[in-house]
Parts: C-alpha cells; sequence; structure tokens
C-alpha cells in the first residue's frame, strides 16, 4: 500500500506532464503519487497505447468487470465457454475474435494481447492464469483468484518470477475503507487487536447438496461446451443446478461461501495487521460431503503474537445460519441480541471495537455508539494514498501503463489473503479438523491426509 | 523421467482431443499444469463469427417491401408486409435492439414456412397494453406466455432481445441481464412441440426468419446474425 510522505509525493493534479516521464492519467485525478515512481513490472504498455485486453469467462462477474474496463482498453479476444452467456459481450463487439477455449485463445492472439480478465469459476482461474503469465501477459484474477493454497503459493512466485502486473478482483480493496482502518488501529484507536469476528448470510445458493447421481443425465445445451467448462475438474456429467453461478457452492468448482467472501470481508482486515504465520484452525458445520460445500460453518483461526503482531488474535468466521451471539462478544458492544447486524465484521481490540456493516468495508464505525460521535469529528489523519475513483479495475489497467502497482496484486497481499480464506476451507473440507498449519512449509503438521486439498490434481482435457 | 512425464501429459491430451469426451481420466500435479504452452494446445473450434445487418443496406432482406427502410444506420419499419431475412437457417442466434413508437406493435418470426408468416413463429416485440395484463414480450403466437412478465423499455430507450432458433426449439432472453449474475439459462424456452400444441398447426422443420410491423412504427438497430 503506498504510503503518503510530503517530502517525497505529490499530488498529480499539480503535475502538467513536462519533463515527467509519466503522464498524470497513469495516476487518476485525486490519487497522490510519487513523483519518481518508475513502474517494476515488465511487458509494460506505452502510456498513449490503449491495453489489449482479453477476457476469459464473459458472463456473470467477467461482464461486469469488462464493462467497468472497458472505456480504457481495446478488446483484443473473448474466450467463454458458453456462447449464450457471453453473447451480451460477443455481439456488443461483433469484430472481437471470439473462442471457446482460453487455451486456444491465448495461443493464437499471443501476439495482440498485453492483459487478460479471468472471471471463470475458480477451478478455472489457476490453469488460465498461468498460462497467461507463461506468454508473458498481465492477468486480472475474479476472487478468490485460486481454489487451492498450493495455487496461491504457486501464482505469488509466478508474479515475482515474471514481474508482470496482478490484480485479484477483490475490488473493495480499493475503497478507503481498506486504507482506513488501516490508519485507525495504526494510530492505536482501538489498541492492538486480539478478536474478529466476520459473518455472512451467505451461501445464499445451494450448499449441502446430495451427490450426483451418475445414472441422472441431462442434455447438454447446445451453446455449452460442458466438457471445457470443466476444464481440468473431474469428470461429471452436465446438470442444470451447477451452471451457472451455483458451482460456487461445491468443492470441485467452488469453494463455499468462506472461499467466497473471505476475500471480501477478510480484506480490511487482513490489510490491517499482519495475520500471516502459524495459525491453528478449526471448524464447526452440517451437510458439507466430498462434493458440496456445508449448508452452514464456523471457524476459528487462532494466531499467537509475534514481532509484528503485539497479541494473539482469534478469528471467527460465521456463515449460513451462523452469527455472533452476545454471549460470544465482548460485552458493552450491543445491549440486545437485535442490535447484532445481519451481516457484519467486528474488530476488537484493547482499547476499543469497530464495527463495519458492509462486505467490502465502506461502513465502519466505533463501538459503542457514544466513542463515535467523538471519534468522527477527529480522524486519524490520512496517510496511505487513495485510489482513483475507487476503481480496482482501472488501477490494474493504469498499472499495465506504468501506474502504480495495483494494491491487490499477487505478490504482496492478494495470494496471501486467500490462502488466509482456504485455510479455513481446509479444515471444513477435512471434515472440520483442527489444523496446525506450519506457514513456512505450506503443511499441516501431523495430517498428511491435508495435502490432497492443499495441492490437487487437474484434468488433462 | 521427468521428459517420459510430460511427453505422456501431451500424448495423453492429444488422444482425448482425437476421441471427444474423456473415457478414462488423465491428471497431472499443479506444477505440470501449462507449464509448457504445447501441453495446452486446443483443437477445439472458435465460436461462430455474428454478421451485422440492416446497417447500411438491405442486402440482407430476401425481400423488401416498401415498408421497410435503413436510415442513420437504423432499420424503420411500418405497418405492412414482413421483411424477410437471408440466411437465417438452420441453427442460429439473431440479437438486435429494438424502439416501438406509442402505437407500435411487431413481431420477428422464425420458420415460416415459404415465408408464409401467418403459419411462423412470431415472437412478439412489443405489445400495447402491456400494463394490463396482457401477454409481454418474448411470448410466442399471442398464446404461449412468458412465466415472468416482460415489457419492452419504455419512455423511448432501446430494448434488446437476443433469439436462439435451436434444433429443439427456440430461446427468448428479452431485456435481460445475461451479463448478471443470476442468468437462468431456462426462462423463455420453448420447444417447438409444445408451440405446435399450443398453437394448433405444425411448426415448419425449416422455415424463414423477419421482422413483421403490424401497427404503429418500429425501429431496430445493432441487429446481427450468428449461424450456427
Ligand atoms: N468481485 C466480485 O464481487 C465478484 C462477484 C461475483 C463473482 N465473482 C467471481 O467471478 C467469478 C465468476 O463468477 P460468476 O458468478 O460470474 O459465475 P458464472 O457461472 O455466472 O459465470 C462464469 C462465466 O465464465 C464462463 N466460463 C466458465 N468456464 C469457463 C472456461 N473454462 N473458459 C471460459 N469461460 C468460462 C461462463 O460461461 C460464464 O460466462 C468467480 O470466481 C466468482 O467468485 C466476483
Amino acid at each position: 500500500m503506498n504510503i503518503i510522505s510530503r517530502r517525497n509525493f505529490l499530488q498529480t493534479a499539480a503535475l502538467t506532464g513536462a519533463g515527467l516521464a509519466l503522464g498524470p492519467s497513469l495516476f487518476g485525478k485525486d490519487e497522490v503519487v510519487d513523483k519518481n515512481w518508475k513502474s517494476p513490472h515488465a511487458n509494460l504498455v506505452s502510456p498513449d497505447k490503449k491495453v489489449r485486453l482479453a477476457v476469459i469467462g464473459c458472463g456473470g462477474q467477467g461482464g461486469v468487470d469488462a464493462n467497468i474496463m472497458a472505456g480504457g482498453v481495446q478488446f483484443a479476444a473473448f474466450a467463454d465457454v458458453d456462447y449464450d452467456r457471453a453473447s451480451a459481450w460477443f455481439l456488443r463487439e461483433p469484430n472481437v475474435p471470439r473462442y471457446r477455449d482460453y487455451r486456444k485463445m491465448l495461443d493464437e492472439q499471443k501476439d495482440n494481447i498485453d492483459a487478460v480478465l479471468i472471471a471463470t469459476p475458480d477451478h478455472t482461474h489457476f490453469p488460465a492464469a498461468v498460462m497467461a503469465m507463461n506468454l508473458g501477459k498481465h492477468v486480472y484474477v475474479e476472487k478468490p483468484a485460486t481454489h487451492t493454497i498450493g495455487e496461491a503459493r504457486y501464482l505469488k512466485a509466478l508474479a515475482k518470477k515474471t514481474g508482470l502486473v496482478t490484480q485479484m478482483g477483490n475490488h473493495g480493496h480499493a475503497y478507503d475503507g481498506c486504507r482506513e482502518l488501516k490508519e485507525w488501529i495504526e494510530a492505536g484507536v482501538i489498541g492492538d487487536v486480539t478478536e474478529v469476528h466476520i459473518w455472512t448470510n451467505r451461501p445464499v445458493w445451494p450448499q449441502g447438496v446430495p451427490n450426483p447421481d451418475p445414472e441422472k443425465k441431462f442434455e447438454v445445451p447446445s451453446t455449452l461446451d460442458w466438457n471445457l467448462w470443466l476444464g481440468v475438474s473431474k469428470y461429471y456429467n452436465y446438470n442444470p443446478d451447477y451452471v451457472p453461478f451455483d458451482w460456487r457452492g461445491m468443492w470441485d468448482w467452488g469453494t463455499g461461501a468462506i472461499g467466497d467472501m473471505a476475500c471480501h470481508m477478510f480484506d480490511p482486515i487482513f490489510t490491517a495487521i499482519d495475520l500471516r504465520g502459524d495459525v491453528k484452525v478449526s471448524s464447526e458445520s452440517e451437510g458439507a460431503t466430498e462434493f458440496s460445500c456445508p449448508k452452514w460453518a464456523k471457524v476459528k483461526y487462532e494466531i499467537g503474537a509475534s514481532k509484528t503482531r503485539p497479541k494473539p488474535v482469534t478469528f471467527n468466521w460465521y456463515e449460513g445460519k451462523c452469527r455472533p451471539h452476545l454471549k460470544d462478544l465482548p460485552d458493552g458492544l450491543f445491549k440486545e441480541e437485535k442490535d447484532i447486524p445481519h451481516t457484519g465484521m467486528l474488530y476488537v481490540g484493547t482499547k476499543g471495537a469497530i464495527i463495519d456493516t458492509d462486505d467490502y468495508g465502506t461502513r465502519m464505525r466505533l463501538l459503542p455508539a457514544e466513542k463515535w460521535e467523538v471519534f468522527r469529528k477527529n480522524r486519524p489523519p490520512k496517510k496511505y494514498a487513495r485510489v482513483p475513483d475507487r476503481n480496482a479495475r482501472m488501477e490494474f489497467i493504469r498499472a499495465c501503463q506504468g501506474g502504480p502497482t495495483p494494491g491487490s496484486n499477487f505478490v504482496d497481499h492478494s495470494m496471501d489473503l486467500t490462502e488466509w480464506g482456504l485455510l479455513g476451507v481446509l479444515s471444513l473440507r477435512l471434515g472440520n479438523k483442527t489444523i496446525d498449519w506450519d506457514y513456512k512449509k505450506g503443511v499441516c503438521r501431523g495430517l498428511p491426509e491435508a495435502n490432497k486439498f492443499i495441492h490437487k490434481e487437474y484434468r488433462v482435457f | 523421467m521427468k521428459k517420459i512425464f510430460v511427453f505422456s501429459v501431451v500424448a495423453a491430451a492429444s488422444m482425448l482431443f482425437a476421441f471427444g469426451a474423456p473415457k478414462k481420466e488423465v491428471f497431472v500435479k499443479e506444477s505440470q499444469v501449462f507449464a509448457k504452452v504445447d501441453n495446452a494446445k486446443s483443437k477445439s473450434k472458435k465460436w461462430p463469427s455474428s454478421v451485422v445487418i440492416f446497417k447500411d443496406d438491405m442486402s440482407a432482406a430476401k425481400s423488401a417491401a416498401k415498408n421497410w427502410k435503413i436510415e442513420n444506420g437504423e432499420l424503420k419499419g411500418s405497418e405492412g408486409a414482413p421483411l424477410v431475412i437471408k440466411n437465417a437457417k438452420g441453427v442460429y442466434a439473431i440479437s438486435l435492439e429494438f424502439n416501438a413508437d406509442e402505437a407500435g406493435e411487431g413481431c420477428i418470426f422464425v420458420r415460416a414456412p415459404k415465408g408464409d408468416v401467418s403459419k411462423a413463429v412470431c415472437i412478439k416485440l412489443c405489445q400495447l397494453n402491456a400494463d394490463k395484463g396482457e401477454t409481454s414480450i418474448g411470448s410466442i403466437n399471442g398464446v404461449i406466455k412468458p412465466g415472468n412478465k416482460f415489457n419492452e423499455t419504455k419512455d423511448g430507450r432501446w430494448s434488446r432481445i437476443m433469439i436462439f432458433v435451436e434444433e429443439e426449439g427456440v430461446r427468448v432472453t428479452p431485456n435481460t441481464n445475461l451479463c448478471g449474475h443470476y442468468a437462468d439459462r431456462n426462462f423463455l424456452t420453448y420447444k417447438w412441440e409444445d408451440i405446435s400444441k399450443k398453437s394448433g398447426y405444425e411448426v415448419a422443420e425449416e422455415g424463414e426468419a423477419g421482422f413483421l410491423c403490424s401497427k404503429g412504427n418500429l425501429k431496430f438497430k445493432n441487429i446481427s446474425i450468428t449461424v450456427f
């Protein structure tokens, strides 16, 4: 995260362009930037040229992302396994080459592509990103960027090695909330963080569903290439209950409610305090099978103190019908059970607490209410540079042209954040076993059976 | 050892491509996934391209009656004869934006035997009195109504419709959020068989497609056709 410092930084608005290596467009209007900024990234696109963007997965969230990037890019190619889902983009840009298979697209169009937006179901993020990065393309990968911890570590290393621009699609990371929480905590507003509670109404899609019945066969729609949709996943017969969207409740393709939301809801606190290191993770849940994610779950992370973490932290996740009750929380924060919001992120420190009721970290206030009234008029000074227009997609595009490194890049942030979320998934997939995570080695101590979920196998398709 | 492994992955992959759907699944480890770009060669076909029609001229029309004209990149139609499109055969998709005036009413028709619109499958584009509970856009032949009601966009804005004509039937997506998260592939899916039963005549196995303006004025733009 870029720090603001009077001596080294100046407002881009003051830049006139003359004599500067980079024009203001790279930084956006209101960003505070380093006047000596020189992008460390490889394969940069000249700022006077449009980034040539390929999209993998054009329906759903990919369509949303592409729409936000549209003004700043030239679409180079589209890949989608489902003509139907992609047709809005295919028909909006009838001259852009359109593929079923991203491998063929990357292979044939590699000379025409600078960057790739990957917004497929989770299990396809990794193979598509690896291929794109091995071809020297910058990547914007939807969240969770990976399906396993092994993949997260691999992509982090690949991003380091290639020097490409990377960004995960937890777009809330570009909002001010992430920076404010860090500023407040570093200013000592709630003291040292000791407890975190994060809860959501998700899953709002089916979880705890029966195993697929191999006898049951549905006709695959003519516009869908099912084998390509499955990609590296084990083969299953097509079922309209899986696509679109609902695959996220099934382990082969998604990561359940925790995987889906961790990248958003864990992000502000993961940005604010250091949560990297050995950790114990335990869970409770109901209805999970080898195939399906659970109907509901609670996950508890316990991480010790360290040089960068003054106090041990317990970090609690609640999904589905679960949420924290008065008995689970420190006294005095909420008067009655009904005062606890339906969804939230609660950060408790040695001197106070902060609640946030927005999944993307934009609705923070101090608890109890009286403290907030005093604090809101006297907030700590801004320390971290804001992202122009709070726009994570354009932050990525500008970075491809030499602008500042995106906040949720793979090397410094998003792969570690993804790993933190996936540790909860790991405990759930192991049937609620408590795991003792060895951060350095990337293994669960004394649990060799965890390895098949840390590093999965990939079907040749 | 390593070389043999990489070779076997590539060989296995080519066998899969050669024989279509996987019989015996072959799996590789994380570090082998497309570590070599050659491992990722795919023989899959591209999606067919779309052809933009009726933008500059009427060359895509099989028969162009006088009530249809092109103006400023828009196809404009008034009450009268249908406009039949060339080459809308087999499995294809038509996508367009439309805009109707106050009195405008019309449809896109498909499977019209020898251009006989009275025996075609007509997909309603805009509907007078839609607010009063009558059939909404996307309904078929005035007898098959969608489960959900869709109206054309009012207040002068353009509506969008996509029509997929398939072997089994026709799928219609009017003003949908195809880019949204909750797109439902089953809505407005009509089987030829059901259309025949409810309309009281056999849907032709092949037939022509085109536009009909039955009242008022209709405008169309960004019309494209994709033949699969
Ligand atoms: N940032 C956010 O707030 C946010 C919101 C929703 C979804 N997402 C993420 O976006 C991703 C997509 O989710 P969704 O809800 O849009 O899913 P979806 O199933 O609705 O859409 C996925 C799209 O990718 C296409 N696709 C599937 N497999 C493909 C492949 N192998 N190659 C090319 N295209 C393929 C599908 O046809 C479809 O167009 C997920 O990782 C999800 O977690 C992020």
